[in-house]
């Protein structure tokens, strides 16, 4: 092993415990669901956003305003109507008659943990008040910007079925997550261990003491996990399989994965390997999480929903042609 | 003139009507018919009486008289009939199969049949009876004399004997050539056995040349010699076991083998682990496992 490698896992040894910590304490709260755990973990390594999908009931908004109270920072969840306008969001001017002036009247958006609760029931122009947020880290108001607080974490929720009345993301909203999860339904051991957990209640007294600079540290240590040309090149190639696709996925991809998908999945498999105890990545780490980073910014053609051929099918079909290092 | 048409018109349909059934009518045909010209004494044939008549002719069914039936026994006889109906014309067909056996051998003619009452008759048929042919092992009286008498006169080279030796020796060479195969076949499998376990590497006779090839350990100095290492193992287990080991990482890889229970399969994981830490982690691995593992599973 190389010394960078060495001196990152010694520096990662240390701050291991944090990351069991918030695994242990997440399965105190949520039965099972072990992938959206890890995923949301990779988010919060990563300094990216999550987009949650399921349908109702399998604990997404729980999984995510626990994440936030074990982690001890600033939670707020918002709530996505059809009415909810910008400046309820990010904040407005508002007139201060005693002194002639505006002052500025921060939005639940000043916050390190947002969650977007069923985000594609409000109109485009409120999902793309999260755009700069999002992107830059940053909100502007008026003439003035604001730099928002790090970390900055935004997860948001949809609902798949019930699309009546509902506005689905624009192509540009959705490539600011950087993993869209999809939540399955639980076993029917774990679904047994809710019926028993509702019974005596859930735990609600989290204890947990991982602080700001904790977080900080790990995102640090992820940002210098190892990661070889040939890995760089499997993932370019994936992305690139996407564009340039071969006859047989030619009329089925409308558009390909972004250049944000291969940074997305660099950084995501850096943090896969941190979660699996390992300071380098390796090929398993990028197709473990390319489903997650892939499945959104491939758009399917119209050919490919008549025969219906999803996005997902698509990334596996992907997959399976790229030769693996 | 319009009655001179009328009348030549009913005239005309009288004649038309009153000739029809004259035209139509046919007279009565009968024909013989018999299978076998040639048989031996003691076998049967079949004689068919084909009678063909119009259904509004009188014949008396009754009155057939087949001549030279005397010499023959009969055995049974069948009777079908089959009516046709063509342009207002009824024919009948009727067929008389008798199975009939001959008395003695000698050259007879059976025939022709007569109708009673009438002209019509029909053909002779000319049959043949041989002598009757005794099977080698019949016990027939005469025929063992024949045979002790025969013993006694053959020669060493008999013809019959000759051949049936000749058959003898052919139907033990085929069971013996049969036998062989089978034990053949037998040690083929202990054979195989001994490098598979659980029916797998069946492909392993069948691709020797491959294996060959895969089975080449790169060089040590080679610069990338992990990378041929994982390839060249990837190769082996492609060719034999039919896992696309192009798209598969190295645990994919792993977690297919261990379904088809592959025996080194420990040794192959270490060397994907090792490799895989050279190649993604750039550690020094130590390379003299590698050679020794390989050994240990080729």
């Amino acid at each position: 092993m190389n010394e960078k490698i060495k001196k990152t896992q010694e520096l990662f040894e240390p701050k291991k415990y944090i990351l069991d910590n918030i695994k242990k304490e997440m399965a105190c709260v949520i039965v099972g669901q072990d992938n959206l755990v890890d995923r949301l973990i990779v988010a919060l390594l990563t300094q990216g956003h999550i987009l949650l999908e399921s349908v109702p009931g399998l604990a997404k908004t729980t999984a995510v305003s626990t994440l936030a109270k074990i982690l001890n920072l600033d939670f707020q969840r918002i709530q996505f109507t059809p009415d909810l306008l910008p400046s309820d969001l990010i904040g407005s001017r508002i007139f201060n008659p005693q002194n002639n002036s505006f002052y500025v009247k921060k939005g639940p958006i000043f916050s390190n943990f947002i969650l977007a609760d069923e985000i594609n029931r409000s109109p485009a122009k409120v999902q793309s008040a999260l755009l700069e947020a999002m992107q830059e880290g940053q909100v502007t108001i008026g003439e003035e910007t604001f730099v928002l607080e790090k970390p900055f974490f935004v997860m948001a929720t949809q609902n798949p079925i019930e699309q009546e009345g509902t506005y689905p993301l624009p192509e540009a909203q959705v490539d600011r997550f950087l993993l869209k999860t999809v939540i399955d339904y639980p076993s029917i051991a774990e679904e047994l261990e809710i019926i028993n957990r509702s019974e005596i209640g859930f735990k609600k007294d989290l204890q947990s003491n991982i602080s700001k600079q904790d977080v900080a540290s790990l995102q640090d240590i992820c940002q210098q996990v190892y990661i070889d040309e040939s890995i760089k090149k499997y993932i370019v190639d994936l992305v690139f399989a996407s564009r340039q696709t071969s006859p047989e996925l030619k009329n089925l991809i409308a558009y390909g994965a972004s250049p944000r998908a291969s940074i997305g999945l660099t950084q995501a498999s850096k943090a896969i390997a941190l979660l699996n105890n390992r300071a380098f990545v390796i090929p398993e780490d990028v197709k473990e999480i390319a489903m997650d980073i892939l499945r959104h910014r491939i758009i399917a053609t119209y050919e490919a929903e008549a025969e219906d051929i999803s996005s997902e099918k698509i990334v596996k079909m992907l997959l399976e042609s790229v030769k693996v290092p | 003139m319009f009655k001179k048409i009328k009348r030549f018109f009913i005239f005309f349909l009288i004649s038309f009507l009153v000739c029809l059934p004259i035209f139509a009518k046919q007279d009565a045909q009968v024909s013989l018919e018999i299978s076998d010209s040639e048989i031996s004494l003691g076998e049967s044939f079949d004689l068919a009486l084909v009678l063909k008549y119009a259904s509004t002719g009188d014949l008396n069914m009754g009155d057939l008289d087949i001549s030279g039936l005397e010499n023959f026994q009969e055995l049974s006889s069948q009777k079908s009939t089959q009516i046709q109906m063509l342009n207002g014309a009824t024919t009948v067909v009727t067929r008389i199969t008798k199975k009939l056996k001959a008395n003695k051998e000698g050259e007879f003619v059976i025939g022709p049949l007569k109708i009673a009452n009438t002209e019509i008759k029909s053909n002779s048929v000319k049959i043949v009876i041989k002598k009757e042919n005794k099977s080698f092992f019949q016990d027939d009286d005469e025929n063992i004399v024949v045979l002790s008498s025969s013993r006694k006169q053959r020669s060493f080279f008999n013809k019959d004997l000759f051949i049936n030796v000749l058959m003898f020796f052919l139907l033990a060479f085929m069971f013996f050539a049969l036998t062989k195969r089978e034990k053949m076949e037998l040690a083929m499998e202990k054979i195989k056995n001994r490098f598979q376990k659980n029916n797998l590497v069946d492909d392993i006779i069948d691709k020797k040349e491959e294996q060959v090839d895969n089975l080449n350990l790169p060089n040590l100095d080679d610069e990338k010699f992990f990378e041929k290492v994982k390839e060249n193992l990837s190769k082996y287990i492609q060719n034999n076991f039919g896992i696309n080991t192009d798209s598969l990482t190295s645990k994919e890889i792993l977690d297919k083998l261990k379904e088809k229970k592959f025996f080194k399969f420990s040794e192959i994981e270490e060397i994907f682990r090792l490799c895989d830490q050279a190649r993604f982690a750039n550690s020094q691995e130590d390379k003299e496992r590698i050679v020794y593992l390989w050994k240990n599973i080729f």
